[in-house]
């Protein structure tokens, strides 16, 4: 028995069928698609006088009771998982990294040694009266931030790779920026609490910047083998 | 059903099992291979199968390659340098469980 191909123009009443019940990212209609088609081939194929609309039903019945759902629930966690993965691997990398592990001590023990002094001497912002080395950080961090964000271009803001991975650090340091010592005190035991909480928060958000970076191109090299293979943003294309 | 309840629990293994003998598949092809295989006697739904090929993925046991097929993205699933040390593995541990569910099954043969 020859096995029958499927033809664009049926391929697009595919694409539209899943579309039809929520699945929007190319990604994931992509990651469905091929499973779906197969199906539908078979089936055609064993029945040829059966009409495109029951062989498509009767194989999105065989997905079972959440239909593709499942294929898109798993794709997303464990993307998720992966990019983690990656997110992680990088961090070790760094912390194994002996030259760039004494640069950063030594740029922590400056940032604490620089937050002392403000402290001491009453060296405040002008605009929030608090410890001006703690809200100089808090400013840097807030630029890197949005350089990240403006580096991530339109057209990637959309991708399903790059939601999916910023998914995947959002727990990132942007709870301890709240909390980031910055008010002025007068108690000694105080000020050298607070000047190494901002000195391990500054160490940690540079650790944290260059995973962070290192996760964006695995999820832009994602993106970027995804469109080499479909071009068109239109998942019904 | 209390066949795909069995199924599940060696899905993993089943997987890189195929793997290891045909190289490189697809999704579709694996639940066909299985039920060619057992002479449809066992069935891997996507279900199951598909957060079974991701989570390999995330672990790094697998890896994907992406082809156009007949005017379609296709994904090929192969096994990695760490998924292949892992499948021997896998098998022995799942021939050791299936030796001793047989044990329990069959407790005159295995006694001799």
């Amino acid at each position: 028995m020859d096995k029958m191909k499927l033809s664009q123009e049926q391929l697009k009443e595919l694409r539209y069928f899943i579309y039809k019940r929520g699945f929007r990212e190319p990604e994931v209609m992509m990651e469905i698609l091929d499973h779906f088609a197969c199906k539908v081939e078979d089936k055609l194929s064993a029945k040829p006088g059966m009409s495109l609309e029951e062989a498509m039903k009767e194989a999105h019945n065989e997905f079972g009771y959440n239909g593709f759902y499942s294929i898109k629930a798993s794709l997303d966690v464990f993307t998720r998982k992966r990019y983690k993965n990656v997110y992680w691997a990088q961090v070790k990398a760094v912390l194994k990294n002996i030259p760039v592990m004494l640069l950063l001590a030594a740029l922590g023990y400056g940032i604490y040694t620089a937050s002392v002094w403000a402290f001491v001497n009453k060296k405040t912002d002008w605009m929030f009266d608090e410890n001006v080395v703690g809200i100089s950080f808090w400013l840097i961090m807030l630029i890197a931030e949005l350089y990240k964000l403006q580096r991530i271009n339109k057209n990637l803001k959309k991708s399903y790779h790059i939601h999916i991975a910023k998914m995947a650090v959002v727990f990132a340091p942007y709870a301890l920026w709240l909390f980031l010592p910055t008010r002025m005190t007068d108690s000694p035991k105080r000020i050298l609490f607070s000047s190494l909480v901002i000195a391990l928060i500054a160490v940690w958000y540079i650790i944290h910047y260059i995973a962070s970076w290192k996760l964006l191109k695995t999820a832009q090299k994602d993106y970027e083998e995804f469109k080499s293979f479909h071009p068109n943003e239109n998942p019904l294309a | 059903m209390e066949q795909n309840q069995v199924v599940k629990g060696s899905l993993t293994t089943i997987i890189m099992k195929l793997l290891e003998d045909n190289g490189r598949m697809y999704g579709y092809e694996m639940t066909k291979a299985v039920k060619e295989i057992t002479a449809n006697k066992m069935n891997i739904t996507e279900a199951a199968l598909y957060p079974a090929l991701h989570k390999l993925v995330a672990d790094d046991i697998l890896t994907t390659t992406t082809e156009m097929v007949d005017g379609r993205m296709r994904k090929y699933y192969t096994l990695t340098k760490k998924g292949k040390k892992e499948t021997a593995n896998k098998i022995s541990a799942l021939q050791e469980a299936l030796d001793s569910v047989q044990l329990i099954l069959n407790p005159k043969i295995a006694n001799g």
